[in-house]
């Protein structure tokens, strides 16, 4: 049964700016960000960006990230896909993974359209045979004919991404994990891809999504967690979490 | 280790990726990768001619050591170059894909390698024409690159990681490499120096390029090249896992 859970993570990121060291004392920075920022044990500057979340996220959930900018939602999201170890706690995580972060990282835009599926193909994880029954599969939902013998820098946008999203979501996988549009725009976007985004979400056991869309969240989401500088501020029901969101606004 | 272990396993999309990195670069081009080999074998013939001049020496005699030295420095100094900004070039694909940093750097390795593939029909021409005495010495250049290999992965890791936490150390490696293109002895000969012919024997580089370009002459390398290099690959490994262990956890954060 796929599932991830934390327990009392914490995520430091450390700053490195060289001029901040040189140039500012930790003092004046500690006190210019304020909260988040803060001197850990080896005396060096860090943004505290996650702090002490413990959360279980079972088979069958679908789960929305919700806060505002900077509330650590695509740091927790790494987490979860295990980009980003954390600096203390634990990640126990099973079942495959697909992060879907930006879905055209990775394309080269000299490469024809089948040079892209198949080294795109071989990014995600998959063998030559799954990429071969893939791609009748692709040609189908992207419609792009005989563009995808060309190079993609010939494609627009709208096409790109296309191919892009019909790539990411070849293969089923047990963790799906989206962060806002995946790059991929905006809501418009979805509309067009609802029905293949639908099928391959339903395919999958568990699935974490972050947006700042509020229909989307209610569209894919059973349940959602409140982010607030870097800690679970609760976890709910989308009603409750929403209301709480709108408190903090405030 | 679990990093190196899946980077390594996924050897085939690495050389896959290497593979496609060169085919792209020269995509629009009519002759394609074949500007590697003409590039090179440009430099060298342009050096031949002046260094053979220089030192005296005929150009049958002085291009087959100056070819050899060339292409085989080229893939020393591209996997030192490339191995030092292999992970600050991932940033992007570590941070947002589950990607084997290995994986970035198996990709680079083999990119090298496929340069120096390219290098080789230089190496190749200059045999038909001036002739060169390949001797039963010659397959052990097979040996010698697969010590670049293993080294150009350990350096990779290691160096990757150092300068992705502390950016100035790229830029003194080049810096570092481009000195060492004088001090070793790639367009003269060790002999050259006379008494300070030590310059080359604390030179690990030299040793490094001794055990390909030897065997590429029909020579065999001496017992010393072997040694040192024996010595800087444990040593490279030992230090490598030793800090992977400590700070592989780190690296994206530092990136």
């Amino acid at each position: 049964m796929a599932h991830i859970r934390l327990r009392n993570v914490n995520v430091d990121i450390p700053v490195y700016d060289a001029r901040s060291r040189r140039l500012i004392s930790k003092e004046v920075l500690l006190r210019r960000i304020g909260g988040a920022m803060k001197v850990d044990r080896d005396s060096r500057v860090v943004v505290s960006a996650l702090h002490d979340i413990s959360l279980d996220i079972e088979q069958g959930d679908r789960l929305g990230l919700v806060g505002h900018n900077g509330a650590g939602k695509t740091t927790l999201l790494r987490v979860l896909s295990g980009i980003y170890p954390p600096t203390d706690g634990t990640v126990d995580s099973f079942g495959q993974v697909a992060p879907m972060f930006n879905i055209s990282l990775g394309m080269e835009m000299d490469a024809t359209g089948y040079e892209n599926i198949h080294m795109m193909g071989r990014l995600l994880g998959m063998e030559n045979d799954e990429i071969a029954v893939a791609v009748p599969d692709i040609e189908d939902f992207t419609e792009l004919g005989d563009y995808l013998t060309l190079p993609v820098r010939t494609y627009s946008s709208g096409m790109l991404m296309r191919l892009a999203f019909a790539i990411a979501t070849a293969r089923t996988a047990d963790i799906v994990l989206i962060d806002e549009a995946m790059g991929a725009g905006d809501a418009a976007f979805y509309e067009k891809t609802q029905e293949r985004l639908g099928r391959f979400l339903s395919e999958s056991s568990l699935l974490v999504l972050t947006t700042h869309s509020e229909q989307l969240m209610r569209k894919f989401c059973t349940r959602a967690v409140l982010l607030h500088n870097g800690k679970i501020e609760m976890v709910g029901d989308l009603d409750e979490v929403y209301a709480k969101y709108g408190e903090l606004l405030v | 280790m679990q990093d190196i272990r899946t980077g390594l396993r996924s050897w085939r999309l690495a050389l896959h990726w290497a593979w496609m990195d060169t085919k792209l670069k020269y995509r629009r081009s009519v002759i394609g990768p074949l500007w590697i080999t003409i590039s090179v074998g440009a430099t060298i013939l342009g050096m031949g001619v002046v260094f053979s001049t220089l030192w005296g020496t005929t150009l049958g005699d002085f291009l087959p050591y100056i070819c050899t030295g060339m292409i085989t420095w080229g893939l020393i100094t591209g996997l030192i170059n490339e191995g030092a900004v292999v992970f600050i070039n991932s940033e992007n694909l570590l941070t947002q894909i589950n990607l084997s940093a290995t994986t970035c750097v198996l990709r680079m390795v083999f990119r090298q390698f496929i340069i120096f593939m390219h290098n080789i029909l230089i190496f190749l021409l200059v045999v038909l024409v001036f002739g060169v005495d390949l001797s039963s010495a010659t397959p052990l250049a097979a040996l010698g690159l697969l010590l670049y290999l293993v080294t150009g992965i350990w350096f990779g890791i290691l160096f990757g990681m150092i300068c992705a936490r502390f950016r100035d150390v790229p830029q003194v490696l080049t810096n570092l490499v481009q000195l060492t293109f004088f001090i070793t002895p790639i367009f003269w000969k060790p002999e050259m120096l006379g008494e300070r012919v030590f310059i080359t024997t604390y030179n690990p580089l030299f040793h490094f390029l001794e055990i390909v370009r030897q065997p590429l002459l029909g020579h065999y390398p001496s017992a010393a090249n072997w040694g040192v290099v024996a010595a800087v690959t444990v040593l490279g490994i030992i230090t490598t896992w030793l800090f992977h262990r400590h700070f592989f956890k780190r690296l994206k954060y530092w990136l």
